[in-house]
């Protein structure tokens, strides 16, 4: 483990130190560093900007009140945040009815739309667009659906007749080919 | 089992994204405590989303901050208000310019914590009686018992009383016959109705098959007058006696006998 990433975990201890505290500055900090992923993956799931900023209200909410839940030792403080957040943004969709399709016409059209203009504001640094345009359609497609998008294992393999384990791998192959071209 | 495959599969992700039923998610709690492998590959896997997630951040509107903030500020507001209604009774005073509402809300807010409070008051106090409840009733139950038996011994004394207290009652007193032996006992024998009672006195205690016998000599002779026991206090009631000139107590054989054995006569009287 190198020296940055030792310090990034004493920080996210501390944090949620703070938080279990009721200390509004590290929720200030929280949402200043955190914020705006969680608000990428809110608006990536419900496409739409001021419903993701309810959602990212409520999220912020449930951090501040649910803080005493989080196990540190069921995962990081991140991915704590990041499924608060897409959970939140599933129920919102689905409270507000709004449609998602889950017909596609090809998968090009996915390509294209984590390449479009809406999307590509989204999908912004380090050339993360252009990563994920390189991955192989199949897992490009996955990964859209599933990490993008929010859509559940069983949703995209029912929806697509894709065998659940084939879409857990895929996913696998996608996330971890990101990994290695972001050097994580 | 094959850790590299069980990692291949994607299952570790689909744990992360919290895509696993509860069954699946414990199986994988056990295996990541098992396995540190899998610890270490979930680590990187998370790192990995937060890393993309970093990556495709997205500008904040505007006020969202504050909006939130605003949002928690308002929740504790109320939470304080609910918290400091007590102390604020204190400050309660028939100011007039007060508007009347506010006195509608504090007293419905008093009398609510003053029901409150009594409601507590009664149920503490319900459970202090509930458990005190049953030492009353054994307390009770003790008291009821002597109670009975200081009535009964009332009802014996008053009738002694009233034995003792009959104008043709006399008292007959009985002696030790050894007179090296400090027996007392004494017969009280109403020559009118010819009842006839016994205070056993301080008659030694005998052994279980032994009674102690009361006699009365009338013309010359002994008349059974029925046996008894030492250390009562009470006056016993014995048959009744007519023109008795003596009694006296032998040690018979439990139920007595039908003439005495005088070599055990213990005390005895002249009328």
């Amino acid at each position: 483990m190198n020296k940055s990433q030792t310090s990034k975990l004493i920080s996210e201890d501390q944090l949620v130190l703070g938080l279990k505290k009721r200390d509004k500055e590290s929720l200030s900090y929280v949402y200043d560093k955190y914020g705006p992923a969680l608000f990428g993956i809110a608006n990536r799931i419900v496409k739409d900007q001021e419903v993701s900023r309810e959602v990212v209200q409520d999220v912020f909410l449930k951090i501040w009140n649910k803080i005493d839940s989080y196990d540190a030792k069921k995962g990081k403080f991140f991915t704590w945040m990041l499924n608060i957040t897409r959970n939140e943004a599933i129920n919102k969709i689905r409270s507000k009815e709004i449609k998602r399709s889950t017909k596609t016409d090809s998968l090009d059209n996915y390509v294209y739309n984590v390449e479009d203009n809406e999307t590509r504001a989204k999908v912004e640094g380090l050339g993360v667009r252009e990563l994920i345009s390189k991955l192989e359609p199949d897992h490009q497609f996955v990964l859209t659906k599933v990490y993008f998008e929010g859509f559940s294992h069983s949703e995209v393999a029912n929806s697509f007749k894709i065998p659940l384990g084939t879409v857990k791998s895929r996913l696998r192959a996608a996330l971890k080919l990101l990994r290695k071209k972001q050097n994580i | 089992m094959n850790l590299e495959e069980y990692i291949a599969s994607g299952i570790l992700e689909a744990y992360a994204l919290d895509q696993l039923s509860v069954e699946e998610r414990k199986e994988v709690d056990v295996l990541l405590l098992k396995h540190p492998e899998l610890k270490t590959e979930l680590d990187i896997i998370e790192d990995g989303l937060e890393a993309l997630a970093m990556d495709t951040a997205m500008e904040m509107p505007e006020g969202l901050k504050d909006s939130i903030f605003n949002k928690i500020e308002e929740a504790e507001n109320q939470e304080q208000a609910q918290v400091k209604v007590e102390p604020q009774l204190k400050q309660i005073k028939p100011y007039k310019s007060s508007p009347v509402w506010k006195y509608l809300v504090a007293a419905s807010v008093a009398s609510t914590i003053f029901s409150s409070y009594m409601a507590y008051d009664y149920q503490r106090k319900l459970e202090e009686a509930e458990k005190g409840n049953l030492e009353m009733q054994v307390t009770s139950q003790i008291i009821s018992s002597e109670l009975q038996f200081l009535k009964q011994r009332l009802d014996v004394l008053e009738r002694n009383s009233e034995i003792l207290a009959d104008v043709n009652i006399q008292q007959i007193k009985m002696e030790a016959v050894d007179s090296t032996a400090n027996l007392l006992a004494n017969v009280y024998w109403n020559s009118e109705t010819k009842e006839t009672f016994l205070n056993p006195g301080n008659l030694n205690t005998l052994p279980s098959e032994k009674q102690y016998q009361l006699w009365a000599i009338v013309d010359g002779s002994p008349v059974d007058m029925g046996v008894f026991d030492p250390g009562s206090k009470d006056l016993l009631q014995m048959k009744n006696a007519t023109g008795a000139s003596m009694f006296a107590v032998t040690i018979e054989k439990r139920g007595g006998s039908p003439s005495p054995s005088l070599e055990t006569m213990q005390v005895a009287g002249k009328v």
